[in-house]
């Protein structure tokens, strides 16, 4: 089923858009799922969710590319679960090296300028990607977005794993010069 | 000892809060990423036709760069080994003799045979020289006296200019731009902050045209060598299996020839131009692909 077709059942509230959901893109859904909480089961009703909150939105929504915008719901999901989850207990996944190579990215504080908002955040990164070469925006969404690890990216896109975590380590520097620069506080 | 006990407990408390304080704000940018646009996303999963987006060139292909780099490093070490000997000939007497000319051909020729032996695919200029550069070296008059090695060279005969045609000599950028054929295609647009270290180029009167030139940043370096006769490069050619001539070059033949080593990009690229002019580009600098491609495009 095309995902035109898709669409058009979420648009006329035919519940075998779920069904079609869960065949098209369940397993997409569930491998962004897991990469974040590294449970099986949890993964699966953040994949359930997803289905819902997309029924919830369509109509009025109508997104260009229907597996990226119910990527970006179960993403979302998940990292919501995840920090339910870390409040009782810190585990090991990739998560949480990704969160840890982040930290990289925090800016320096020079006052008592007030935290960003979310939104202003969002729209500085998504700035920021744009200005990334091709290879390198590629490499540090696969990682931060899709929390890949090393070798899954590196023989994604061809290249040495040592490139890779280069391109990430230049990229992550990158970015917090730019957020300094654009005087963020986290 | 129940004091620092104490103490140690607050700073591991204190550890673990901003180790917490840290994840948070780094999730905060986790988050923000949810609202990358798709188009980016999309990119990603994106796949060429063999089944996926591939950065760098095949392992034989990665091979045959360093193979072409040794070829041209030989050749010019080659060229470099006879200018050597030409000047450190012409300090120890500053007369001029025909005995100058006589060791330079004869280095010439040695260089020429050595590299032969060694498997190296030599100019062919170089190994015509070579057969006659004795018989040209007697040619020379004995008056001769130079202040540089050019003009040495165009006070002696004939066969004497034929055998050094092959040692670079340091020319201006502009006579080098003035060069036929090959000036036409040195790089009008470098990134800011680089200087021009060394321009070399063959005397005029050789049968081809060649021109080396460096240009530095404290310790970023870009080289680029422009010649209308280099039979190796050729063959090389061939190996590569490209047509893309440096003219037509897109960003993504760019980016797939750049690694990154230590915070600097590495590339190198041999194509010909479509009037049939060879260049060798090696970068080693902090340098983005859209910056090399501003180079190439303004060959």
């Amino acid at each position: 089923v095309k995902d035109t077709e898709i669409l058009d059942l979420y648009w006329n509230r035919d519940e075998r858009a779920i069904s079609e959901s869960d065949k098209s893109f369940g397993g997409y859904c569930h491998s962004i799922a897991f990469s974040i909480l590294r449970d099986r089961e949890d993964s699966d009703e953040c994949v359930n969710d997803t289905w819902l909150r997309a029924w919830n939105v369509m109509p009025p929504k109508r997104p260009d590319r229907l597996a990226i915008f119910l990527g970006t719901i179960t993403r979302n999901l998940s990292i919501d679960r995840w920090k339910m989850k870390k409040a009782a207990k810190r585990g090991n996944g990739e998560m949480e090296v990704a969160l840890d190579e982040l930290v990289e990215c925090i800016p320096a504080m020079h006052g008592t300028e007030e935290a960003v908002e979310a939104h202003e955040l969002e729209h500085m990164i998504n700035e920021f990607m744009h200005r990334l070469s091709e290879r390198d925006c590629n490499v540090f969404l696969r990682r931060y977005y899709y929390l890949e690890e090393y070798s899954v990216i590196s023989e994604r896109y061809g290249l040495n794993i040592n490139t890779v975590k280069t391109s990430l380590h230049r990229t992550r520097d990158k970015l917090r010069e730019y957020l300094e620069k654009e005087g963020v506080v986290l | 000892v129940n004091t620092k006990t104490y103490n140690e407990k607050n700073y591991n408390t204190d550890i673990n809060k901003n180790n917490d304080s840290d994840t948070d704000k780094a999730l905060r940018i986790m988050e923000a990423f949810s609202a990358v646009d798709e188009e980016l996303l999309y990119r990603t999963e994106q796949k060429n036709k063999h089944g996926k987006i591939t950065y760098i060139n095949s392992r034989l292909t990665k091979a045959t760069r360093y193979l072409a780099a040794c070829a041209v490093l030989a050749v010019i070490g080659i060229g470099s080994f006879a200018v050597f000997n030409l000047n450190t000939s012409k300090s120890s007497d500053s007369s001029g003799s025909t005995d100058n000319i006589a060791q330079i051909a004869a280095a010439v020729t040695e260089n020429a045979e050595t590299a032969s032996d060694a498997g190296v695919q030599s100019p062919q200029p170089m190994m015509q020289e070579s057969e006659n550069g004795e018989s040209a070296a007697t040619k020379v008059d004995a008056a001769t006296t130079g202040d540089a090695v050019t003009t040495e060279a165009a006070a002696t005969t004939e066969d004497a200019a034929a055998s050094l045609q092959d040692s670079r000599v340091e020319v201006s950028l502009d006579a080098a731009k003035s060069t036929e054929r090959t000036g036409a295609h040195i790089p009008d647009e470098l990134p800011e902050g680089y200087t021009l270290i060394s321009c070399r180029s063959i005397p005029e009167g050789s049968s081809y045209n060649d021109i080396y030139l460096k240009w530095s940043n404290a310790s970023d370096t870009i080289t680029v060598e422009i010649s209308d006769y280099y039979m190796v490069y050729d063959d090389l050619d061939l190996i590569y299996g490209s047509s893309v001539s440096i003219g037509n070059i897109s960003i993504e033949d760019v980016e797939s020839r750049c690694t990154y080593n230590n915070g600097k990009t590495d590339f190198t690229i041999d194509r010909k131009f479509d009037d049939g002019v060879y260049a060798t580009v090696t970068i080693n600098a902090d340098i983005t692909p859209e910056e090399i491609l501003a180079i190439l495009k303004s060959m």
